[in-house]
């Protein structure tokens, strides 16, 4: 027994929607079959077994949400075949994901971070997803918790993981804010949660005018992502940003040191992404 | 090679929650190393003395990182140092906690031979969101007791938290969660 269809090694793609493709085994046999599957991704696998009563089986459903290679081995009373099929994706485009963004609550500032660190992209050159160094997965670059296979591929199901993270800082972002019965407005809760996404508060209350404000001990250095200078370190006190740039900016590309008189601060990044 | 760091702290603080103690002639210069997910401390009181001991992180913290921070919140003379150190947490993807801290309540019995962590809380934690929340750490010298206020939880079972440390004769400590 041999596959008719699809052909050896034949590439199919999930489109930017996205929406996993047909892919239609056929083998020159006859009578019921038995299909085994499996799909390997890197560390990622699932497989299964599904049976007919004839030669034809689409795979669409048991594949969606995965990708990689697809091995199938069909087998009927006669005999089997083996075949392989590639499964790859399409990048959605930035309005595809705001729109997907705007269907989700408490997501506000999430679309900026978004934009900010994967430039809306799930998927490499290649059709395979984005992997970082530290085994972060596709958009989100979701590392902890380790994601799910259906998080690597869906790029959908993969912002649903990374706003679980980011409703985490939003849930602390609003304990802050509120403390005391304090209020604050949307624009606040957006500012903090960001903020408090790269690391720390936005805001410091001004009890002279009751209301938060904008912590006014740190000033950012607008050439960067998320660095600044602590206004209680005397050696940044007096100081332009101009004139703290030039001194530090050479150390950027290092480590930082511990002596160091600039710091990364998620206040920097919330005004970087936001403003 | 670690390089030392060398660091005098005196017990007043400008800003942080951190609390607010009288300045007094107490003063605890610190000494430190990291080195294979372990900082090792080098005390040295008014007094003279010198009390060394190696500590531990947590997974959130590179095993490398040396402290960002290190700030003695009291002491009780012979007996107890109190302090919070402090360091970058591991960044995740998307720069999440890419300038997060994490930060440790140690308390230290100098009451032996050999110093002694007798206690350690998480204070600091971007990525396990715990943070102090006004008025923070709260040290009564005179009663030997750390009242410390912090945001726990996640998602919506968020919640201050304050713990109330009473710390003995022999440096030792009990946690009375509030």
């Amino acid at each position: 027994m041999k596959f008719i269809t699809p052909k050896l090694k034949e590439t199919f793609t999930i489109t930017s929607a996205p929406e996993w493709p047909s892919i239609n085994f056929e083998t020159d046999g006859a009578g019921k079959h038995t299909w085994q599957w499996t799909i390997t991704w890197g560390r990622f696998k699932k497989s299964g077994t599904e049976v007919t009563a004839g030669n034809k089986w689409d795979a669409k459903s048991v594949i969606t949400n995965y990708g990689g290679v697809l091995e199938v081995r069909a087998t009927n009373d006669k005999g089997t075949a083996a075949i392989s099929v590639e499964i790859k994706g399409a990048n959605p485009d930035r309005a595809a994901v705001n729109n997907y963004l705007a269907t989700k609550a408490n997501s506000a500032g999430f679309d900026k971070i978004l934009e900010q660190e994967a430039k809306f992209k799930h998927f490499k050159a290649s059709g395979e997803p984005i992997r970082s160094f530290d085994n972060g997965y596709g958009m989100c670059q979701l590392t902890t918790p380790v994601p799910t296979f259906e998080q690597v591929w869906n790029w959908k199901l993969n912002i649903d993981g990374g706003l679980k993270l980011f409703e985490r800082k939003r849930n602390e972002a609003i304990s802050y804010l509120q403390q005391q019965q304090r209020t604050y407005t949307a624009e606040q809760l957006t500012y903090e949660s960001v903020s408090r996404w790269n690391g720390g508060p936005y805001h410091e209350w001004d009890g002279k005018n009751a209301k938060w404000v904008r912590r006014s001990d740190i000033l950012c250095d607008s050439h960067t992502g998320n660095i600044g200078w602590s206004l209680n370190d005397q050696e940044n006190q007096g100081k332009t940003e101009a004139e703290l740039h030039k001194r530090d900016k050479a150390e950027y590309s290092k480590p930082r040191h511990k002596d160091a008189h600039w710091k990364y601060c998620g206040a920097c990044y919330a005004d970087s992404i936001l403003d | 090679m670690p390089i030392a760091f060398l660091i005098s702290i005196l017990l007043t603080f400008t800003a942080s929650l951190l609390p607010q103690a009288p300045q007094t002639e107490n003063e605890v210069v610190v000494h430190y190393t990291a080195r294979s997910s372990k900082t090792r401390f080098d005390f040295k009181t008014k007094a003279g003395k010198n009390y060394i001991l190696a500590v531990s992180r947590d997974q959130n913290v590179a095993p490398n990182a040396e402290p960002s921070s290190v700030k003695v919140v009291g002491e009780i003379k012979g007996t107890a140092i109190i302090f919070v150190d402090t360091y970058p947490s591991i960044p995740g993807g998307m720069s999440f906690c890419g300038a997060g801290e994490e930060g440790f309540l140690r308390i230290v019995s100098i009451s032996g031979r050999q110093p002694i962590e007798t206690f350690r809380m998480k204070v600091e934690s971007c990525r396990s969101s715990i943070e102090l929340s006004s008025p923070g750490i709260e040290w009564d010298p005179e009663k030997a007791t750390l009242r410390v206020h912090r945001f726990v939880g996640l998602d919506d079972k968020r919640s201050i938290k304050v713990s109330t440390i009473k710390i003995d004769q022999q440096g030792k400590a009990e946690n009375q969660e509030g």
